[in-house]
Protein backbone atom coordinates (compact mmCIF):
# COMPACT_ATOMS: atom_id res chain seq x y z
CA UNK A 1 0.00 0.00 0.00
CA UNK A 2 2.65 2.65 0.86
CA UNK A 3 4.22 1.87 -2.36
CA UNK A 4 1.60 2.91 -4.38
CA UNK A 5 1.23 6.22 -2.41
CA UNK A 6 5.00 6.34 -3.39
CA UNK A 7 4.30 6.30 -6.64
CA UNK A 8 1.99 9.42 -7.24
CA UNK A 9 3.39 11.75 -9.05
CA UNK A 10 5.58 14.84 -6.76
CA UNK A 11 2.93 17.38 -7.74
CA UNK A 12 0.47 15.33 -5.80
CA UNK A 13 2.55 14.48 -2.78
CA UNK A 14 3.59 17.90 -2.62
CA UNK A 15 0.34 18.06 -1.58
CA UNK A 16 -0.34 15.52 0.52
CA UNK A 17 1.45 14.28 4.42
CA UNK A 18 1.28 10.98 4.26
CA UNK A 19 1.44 8.56 7.23
CA UNK A 20 1.94 4.74 6.73
CA UNK A 21 0.27 2.81 10.27
CA UNK A 22 2.13 -0.88 10.89
CA UNK A 23 -0.85 -3.06 11.93
CA UNK A 24 1.86 -5.13 14.08
CA UNK A 25 1.78 -2.34 16.44
CA UNK A 26 -0.26 -1.06 19.10
CA UNK A 27 -0.48 2.56 17.65
CA UNK A 28 -1.09 0.95 13.95
CA UNK A 29 -4.35 -1.36 15.43
CA UNK A 30 -5.63 1.95 17.67
CA UNK A 31 -5.52 3.66 14.53
CA UNK A 32 -7.34 1.05 12.73
CA UNK A 33 -10.11 0.80 15.20
CA UNK A 34 -10.29 4.74 15.60
CA UNK A 35 -10.91 4.70 11.42
CA UNK A 36 -13.35 1.92 12.52
CA UNK A 37 -11.64 0.21 9.05
CA UNK A 38 -12.58 -3.36 8.43
CA UNK A 39 -9.92 -4.71 6.53
CA UNK A 40 -6.36 -4.53 5.25
CA UNK A 41 -5.10 -2.60 3.36
CA UNK A 42 -6.92 0.70 3.72
CA UNK A 43 -6.09 4.08 2.41
CA UNK A 44 -8.18 7.11 4.49
CA UNK A 45 -8.06 10.62 3.51
CA UNK A 46 -8.30 13.37 6.37
CA UNK A 47 -9.53 10.65 9.04
CA UNK A 48 -12.11 9.48 6.19
CA UNK A 49 -11.51 5.61 5.43
CA UNK A 50 -11.78 6.47 1.62
CA UNK A 51 -10.20 2.65 0.46
CA UNK A 52 -10.67 -0.57 1.88
CA UNK A 53 -9.05 -3.84 1.20
CA UNK A 54 -7.76 -2.83 -2.02
CA UNK A 55 -4.91 -0.93 -3.47
CA UNK A 56 -6.69 1.17 -5.67
CA UNK A 57 -5.50 2.05 -9.24
CA UNK A 58 -3.91 5.44 -9.13
CA UNK A 59 -6.09 7.38 -11.03
CA UNK A 60 -8.25 6.61 -8.43
CA UNK A 61 -6.40 7.81 -5.75
CA UNK A 62 -5.63 10.83 -7.63
CA UNK A 63 -9.00 11.74 -8.52
CA UNK A 64 -10.05 11.14 -4.75
CA UNK A 65 -6.90 13.36 -3.56
CA UNK A 66 -7.80 16.14 -6.07
CA UNK A 67 -11.62 16.08 -4.95
CA UNK A 68 -10.74 17.24 -1.83
CA UNK A 69 -7.58 18.92 -1.98
CA UNK A 70 -7.16 20.87 -5.02
CA UNK A 71 -9.72 23.86 -6.39
CA UNK B 1 17.50 -7.69 28.22
CA UNK B 2 17.85 -3.95 27.28
CA UNK B 3 15.08 -2.58 24.37
CA UNK B 4 16.49 0.59 22.73
CA UNK B 5 13.92 2.76 20.86
CA UNK B 6 16.45 3.76 17.48
CA UNK B 7 16.74 7.78 15.98
CA UNK B 8 16.79 7.59 12.18
CA UNK B 9 17.29 4.07 10.81
CA UNK B 10 14.55 1.47 10.06
CA UNK B 11 14.34 -0.93 12.51
CA UNK B 12 12.35 1.15 15.36
CA UNK B 13 13.87 -1.19 17.92
CA UNK B 14 17.12 -3.00 18.61
CA UNK B 15 17.04 -5.63 21.68
CA UNK B 16 20.23 -7.05 22.92
CA UNK B 17 21.54 -8.38 25.89
CA UNK B 18 24.96 -8.21 28.05
CA UNK B 19 26.62 -10.83 30.14
CA UNK B 20 29.25 -8.68 31.96
CA UNK B 21 31.16 -7.62 28.36
CA UNK B 22 29.49 -10.08 26.33
CA UNK B 23 26.83 -8.96 23.57
CA UNK B 24 24.06 -12.01 23.37
CA UNK B 25 20.85 -11.75 21.80
CA UNK B 26 20.87 -9.01 19.19
CA UNK B 27 17.69 -8.26 17.22
CA UNK B 28 16.86 -5.24 15.01
CA UNK B 29 12.97 -5.24 14.93
CA UNK B 30 9.72 -3.76 13.54
CA UNK B 31 12.05 -2.89 9.44
CA UNK B 32 14.65 -2.91 7.43
CA UNK B 33 16.98 -5.04 5.67
CA UNK B 34 15.75 -8.87 8.13
CA UNK B 35 18.79 -10.64 6.08
CA UNK B 36 21.36 -8.21 7.06
CA UNK B 37 20.07 -7.52 10.55
CA UNK B 38 20.30 -11.19 10.66
CA UNK B 39 23.84 -11.57 9.90
CA UNK B 40 24.89 -8.65 12.00
CA UNK B 41 22.86 -10.72 15.36
CA UNK B 42 24.84 -13.56 13.98
CA UNK B 43 28.35 -12.22 13.63
CA UNK B 44 27.95 -10.42 17.14
CA UNK B 45 26.73 -13.00 19.43
CA UNK B 46 28.99 -13.91 22.11
CA UNK B 47 31.33 -11.55 21.34
CA UNK B 48 33.53 -9.20 23.86
CA UNK B 49 32.38 -5.92 24.08
CA UNK B 50 35.82 -4.57 23.76
CA UNK B 51 36.20 -6.14 19.98
CA UNK B 52 32.64 -5.72 19.15
CA UNK B 53 32.48 -1.23 20.15
CA UNK B 54 35.19 -0.39 17.88
CA UNK B 55 33.40 -2.55 14.97
CA UNK B 56 29.72 -0.64 14.93
CA UNK B 57 30.98 3.02 15.89
CA UNK B 58 30.32 5.96 13.77
CA UNK B 59 29.07 3.83 10.53
CA UNK B 60 27.02 5.81 8.22
CA UNK B 61 23.84 4.71 6.31
CA UNK B 62 21.60 7.08 6.42
CA UNK B 63 20.38 10.21 8.67
CA UNK B 64 24.30 10.25 9.97
CA UNK B 65 23.46 7.02 11.53
CA UNK B 66 23.05 3.37 11.04
CA UNK B 67 21.90 -0.11 12.49
CA UNK B 68 25.55 -0.66 13.70
CA UNK B 69 25.64 2.78 14.84
CA UNK B 70 22.29 2.78 16.93
CA UNK B 71 23.28 -0.23 18.60
CA UNK B 72 26.58 1.41 20.19
CA UNK B 73 25.15 3.98 21.03
CA UNK B 74 22.15 1.73 22.99
CA UNK B 75 25.54 -0.19 24.02
CA UNK B 76 26.78 3.00 25.50
CA UNK B 77 23.84 3.63 27.20
CA UNK B 78 23.42 0.46 28.74
CA UNK B 79 27.23 0.48 30.31
CA UNK B 80 26.40 4.05 31.10
CA UNK B 81 23.34 2.92 33.40
CA UNK B 82 20.86 5.22 31.24
CA UNK B 83 19.11 2.67 29.51
CA UNK B 84 17.44 0.01 31.63
CA UNK B 85 17.34 -3.41 31.38
CA UNK B 86 13.72 -4.81 31.31
CA UNK B 87 12.61 -8.11 32.68
CA UNK B 88 12.39 -10.47 29.78
CA UNK B 89 8.81 -12.04 28.75
CA UNK B 90 9.61 -15.52 29.74
CA UNK B 91 8.28 -17.93 26.98
CA UNK B 92 8.12 -21.89 28.24
CA UNK B 93 8.73 -24.36 24.92
CA UNK B 94 7.69 -27.39 25.97
CA UNK B 95 10.35 -30.37 25.03
CA UNK B 96 7.90 -32.65 24.01
CA UNK B 97 5.31 -33.24 20.71
CA UNK B 98 2.33 -34.25 21.91
CA UNK B 99 -1.16 -35.93 20.49
CA UNK B 100 -3.87 -35.33 23.01
CA UNK B 101 -3.98 -32.57 25.57
CA UNK B 102 -6.33 -30.55 27.89
CA UNK B 103 -5.95 -26.69 28.23
CA UNK B 104 -8.12 -25.51 31.43
CA UNK B 105 -7.81 -21.54 32.58
CA UNK B 106 -9.56 -19.60 35.82
CA UNK B 107 -8.41 -22.28 38.45
CA UNK B 108 -9.19 -19.54 40.92
CA UNK B 109 -7.25 -21.72 43.78
CA UNK B 110 -9.81 -24.65 43.24
CA UNK B 111 -7.99 -27.62 44.16
CA UNK B 112 -11.00 -30.32 43.80
CA UNK B 113 -11.41 -28.36 40.18
CA UNK B 114 -7.63 -29.08 39.57
CA UNK B 115 -7.42 -32.55 40.57
CA UNK B 116 -10.88 -33.41 38.44
CA UNK B 117 -8.96 -31.58 35.50
CA UNK B 118 -5.67 -33.70 36.42
CA UNK B 119 -7.45 -36.98 35.97
CA UNK B 120 -7.95 -36.66 32.45
CA UNK B 121 -7.09 -39.27 30.09
CA UNK B 122 -4.51 -36.90 28.39
CA UNK B 123 -0.65 -37.12 27.57
CA UNK B 124 -0.60 -33.11 29.19
CA UNK B 125 -2.37 -30.63 31.18
CA UNK B 126 -1.63 -26.64 30.47
CA UNK B 127 -3.04 -24.34 32.34
CA UNK B 128 -3.67 -20.68 30.74
CA UNK B 129 -3.04 -18.56 34.07
CA UNK B 130 -4.89 -17.38 37.33
CA UNK B 131 -4.20 -20.04 39.27
CA UNK B 132 -4.74 -18.67 42.15
CA UNK B 133 -8.24 -16.65 42.81
CA UNK B 134 -9.40 -13.85 45.25
CA UNK B 135 -11.72 -16.38 47.29
CA UNK B 136 -9.16 -20.03 46.41
CA UNK B 137 -6.81 -22.25 48.59
CA UNK B 138 -4.06 -20.75 46.57
CA UNK B 139 -1.46 -22.34 48.47
CA UNK B 140 -3.37 -25.46 48.12
CA UNK B 141 -3.79 -25.29 44.09
CA UNK B 142 0.28 -24.20 44.08
CA UNK B 143 1.42 -27.39 45.84
CA UNK B 144 -0.89 -29.48 43.64
CA UNK B 145 0.89 -27.88 40.21
CA UNK B 146 4.49 -28.17 42.38
CA UNK B 147 4.23 -31.83 42.98
CA UNK B 148 2.15 -32.45 39.43
CA UNK B 149 4.54 -30.79 37.46
CA UNK B 150 1.80 -28.77 35.34
CA UNK B 151 2.62 -26.17 33.32
CA UNK B 152 1.13 -23.38 33.44
CA UNK B 153 1.54 -18.97 32.17
CA UNK B 154 0.82 -16.33 34.51
CA UNK B 155 -2.77 -14.51 34.81
CA UNK B 156 -3.43 -11.32 36.49
CA UNK B 157 -4.52 -13.30 39.80
CA UNK B 158 -0.96 -15.16 40.30
CA UNK B 159 1.23 -11.82 40.13
CA UNK B 160 -1.51 -9.93 42.35
CA UNK B 161 -2.74 -12.49 44.73
CA UNK B 162 0.38 -14.11 46.05
CA UNK B 163 0.24 -17.29 48.14
CA UNK B 164 0.91 -17.21 51.91
CA UNK B 165 3.65 -19.18 51.48
CA UNK B 166 6.94 -17.88 50.42
CA UNK B 167 8.10 -20.57 48.18
CA UNK B 168 4.66 -20.44 46.70
CA UNK B 169 5.22 -16.67 45.44
CA UNK B 170 8.42 -16.93 44.33
CA UNK B 171 7.29 -20.37 42.21
CA UNK B 172 4.30 -18.23 40.53
CA UNK B 173 6.75 -15.43 39.94
CA UNK B 174 8.93 -17.34 38.33
CA UNK B 175 6.00 -18.62 36.12
CA UNK B 176 6.57 -17.84 31.91
CA UNK B 177 4.28 -15.42 30.61
CA UNK B 178 3.87 -17.80 27.52
CA UNK B 179 3.53 -21.48 26.38
CA UNK B 180 4.39 -22.82 23.07
CA UNK B 181 4.51 -26.61 22.56
CA UNK B 182 3.74 -28.83 19.77
CA UNK B 183 0.62 -30.76 18.83
CA UNK B 184 1.36 -33.13 15.94
CA UNK B 185 2.06 -30.50 13.22
CA UNK B 186 0.56 -27.86 14.61
CA UNK B 187 2.44 -25.25 16.43
CA UNK B 188 0.04 -24.05 19.24
CA UNK B 189 0.59 -20.46 21.87
CA UNK B 190 -0.94 -19.87 24.68
CA UNK B 191 -1.12 -17.04 26.95
CA UNK B 192 -3.35 -15.66 29.44
CA UNK B 193 -4.50 -12.04 28.15
CA UNK B 194 -3.16 -8.76 26.52
CA UNK B 195 -2.24 -8.06 30.63
CA UNK B 196 1.42 -8.95 29.04
CA UNK B 197 1.46 -5.49 27.27
CA UNK B 198 1.80 -3.74 30.38
CA UNK B 199 4.61 -5.12 31.55
CA UNK B 200 8.24 -3.19 30.91
CA UNK B 201 9.83 -5.76 29.21
CA UNK B 202 7.02 -6.14 26.54
CA UNK B 203 8.00 -4.85 22.64
CA UNK B 204 5.41 -4.93 19.51
CA UNK B 205 8.12 -6.37 18.01
CA UNK B 206 9.09 -9.28 20.52
CA UNK B 207 8.30 -13.63 19.34
CA UNK B 208 4.27 -13.59 19.91
CA UNK B 209 3.31 -9.89 20.14
CA UNK B 210 1.66 -10.18 17.01
CA UNK B 211 -0.17 -12.88 18.12
CA UNK B 212 -1.16 -10.94 21.55
CA UNK B 213 -2.01 -8.02 19.95
CA UNK B 214 -4.21 -9.66 17.14
CA UNK B 215 -6.13 -11.32 19.82
CA UNK B 216 -6.70 -8.63 22.58
CA UNK B 217 -6.44 -5.27 20.94
CA UNK B 218 -7.24 -5.73 17.18
CA UNK B 219 -10.06 -8.16 18.04
CA UNK B 220 -11.29 -7.81 21.69
CA UNK B 221 -11.03 -11.51 22.48
CA UNK B 222 -13.06 -12.47 19.05
CA UNK B 223 -15.84 -10.25 20.40
CA UNK B 224 -15.29 -7.92 17.35
CA UNK B 225 -15.96 -10.04 14.78
CA UNK B 226 -16.25 -6.50 12.22
CA UNK B 227 -12.44 -6.88 11.91
CA UNK B 228 -12.13 -10.64 11.36
CA UNK B 229 -10.69 -10.30 7.52
CA UNK B 230 -8.13 -7.88 9.07
CA UNK B 231 -7.21 -10.25 11.79
CA UNK B 232 -7.60 -13.08 8.90
CA UNK B 233 -5.02 -11.01 6.77
CA UNK B 234 -2.54 -10.27 9.52
CA UNK B 235 -2.51 -14.54 10.36
CA UNK B 236 -0.25 -14.76 7.61
CA UNK B 237 2.21 -13.05 9.41
CA UNK B 238 1.78 -15.34 12.38
CA UNK B 239 4.26 -17.99 13.89
CA UNK B 240 2.14 -20.30 14.83
CA UNK B 241 -0.54 -22.01 13.72
CA UNK B 242 -3.53 -22.41 16.70
CA UNK B 243 -3.47 -19.24 19.39
CA UNK B 244 -5.28 -20.11 22.89
CA UNK B 245 -5.74 -17.62 25.34
CA UNK B 246 -8.16 -16.82 28.65
CA UNK B 247 -9.19 -13.56 30.46
CA UNK B 248 -12.65 -13.41 28.97
CA UNK B 249 -14.56 -16.63 30.77
CA UNK B 250 -15.99 -17.35 27.43
CA UNK B 251 -15.72 -20.62 25.36
CA UNK B 252 -15.17 -20.12 21.67
CA UNK B 253 -13.16 -21.72 18.70
CA UNK B 254 -12.58 -19.53 15.21
CA UNK B 255 -10.69 -20.36 12.43
CA UNK B 256 -9.66 -17.70 10.90
CA UNK B 257 -7.26 -18.66 7.62
CA UNK B 258 -4.93 -20.92 8.11
CA UNK B 259 -5.11 -20.21 11.81
CA UNK B 260 -7.51 -21.43 15.16
CA UNK B 261 -8.04 -19.14 17.66
CA UNK B 262 -9.31 -20.59 21.21
CA UNK B 263 -10.98 -18.29 23.77
CA UNK B 264 -10.62 -21.18 27.06
CA UNK B 265 -13.03 -20.18 29.79
CA UNK B 266 -13.15 -21.13 33.94
CA UNK B 267 -12.17 -24.44 34.87
CA UNK B 268 -15.14 -24.64 37.00
CA UNK B 269 -18.93 -23.16 35.45
CA UNK B 270 -21.64 -23.53 37.54
CA UNK B 271 -21.30 -27.56 38.81
CA UNK B 272 -19.36 -28.78 36.06
CA UNK B 273 -15.68 -28.38 35.31
CA UNK B 274 -15.01 -27.61 31.78
CA UNK B 275 -11.55 -27.62 29.47
CA UNK B 276 -10.58 -27.63 25.91
CA UNK B 277 -9.74 -30.96 24.76
CA UNK B 278 -7.09 -30.64 21.69
CA UNK B 279 -5.78 -33.69 19.52
CA UNK B 280 -3.99 -34.62 16.44
CA UNK B 281 -5.55 -37.13 14.17
CA UNK B 282 -5.44 -37.72 10.43
CA UNK B 283 -3.25 -35.28 9.95
CA UNK B 284 -5.52 -32.35 11.58
CA UNK B 285 -6.43 -30.66 14.46
CA UNK B 286 -9.70 -31.66 16.35
CA UNK B 287 -10.88 -29.93 18.86
CA UNK B 288 -13.85 -30.03 21.33
CA UNK B 289 -15.25 -28.15 24.47
CA UNK B 290 -15.44 -31.32 27.34
CA UNK B 291 -17.33 -31.36 30.50
CA UNK B 292 -17.15 -32.86 33.51
CA UNK B 293 -20.08 -33.24 35.86
CA UNK B 294 -19.31 -32.61 39.88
Amino acid sequence: MAEAVKALPQEIRDIIEVHEWDMRTREGIKRFLELKAKSLPSIALDNELVFEAVIPPQEDLIAAIKARYTG
Amino acid sequence: MYIYKTKGICPPEIHFQLAGNILTGVRFVGGGCRGNAQLISRLLEGRELSEVLPLLKGIQCRNDTSCPDQLFQAIQLAREGKLREEEPITVYEAPASYQRVAVIAEVNGNVEALRVALRQPVEAVFCLGNLTGPAGDNDGVVELVRREKLVFVQGPFDRTLPCTKPENREFLRRAPLYLRFQLGRCRVLGFYSGFIQELSGFSDYAPYSLELLMVSNLSDYLRNESVFSALEAMTEQFSVDLVLFASTNEWKHVRLGKVDFINVGPLKEGGQFKYVLLEWAGEELQVSFETVKA
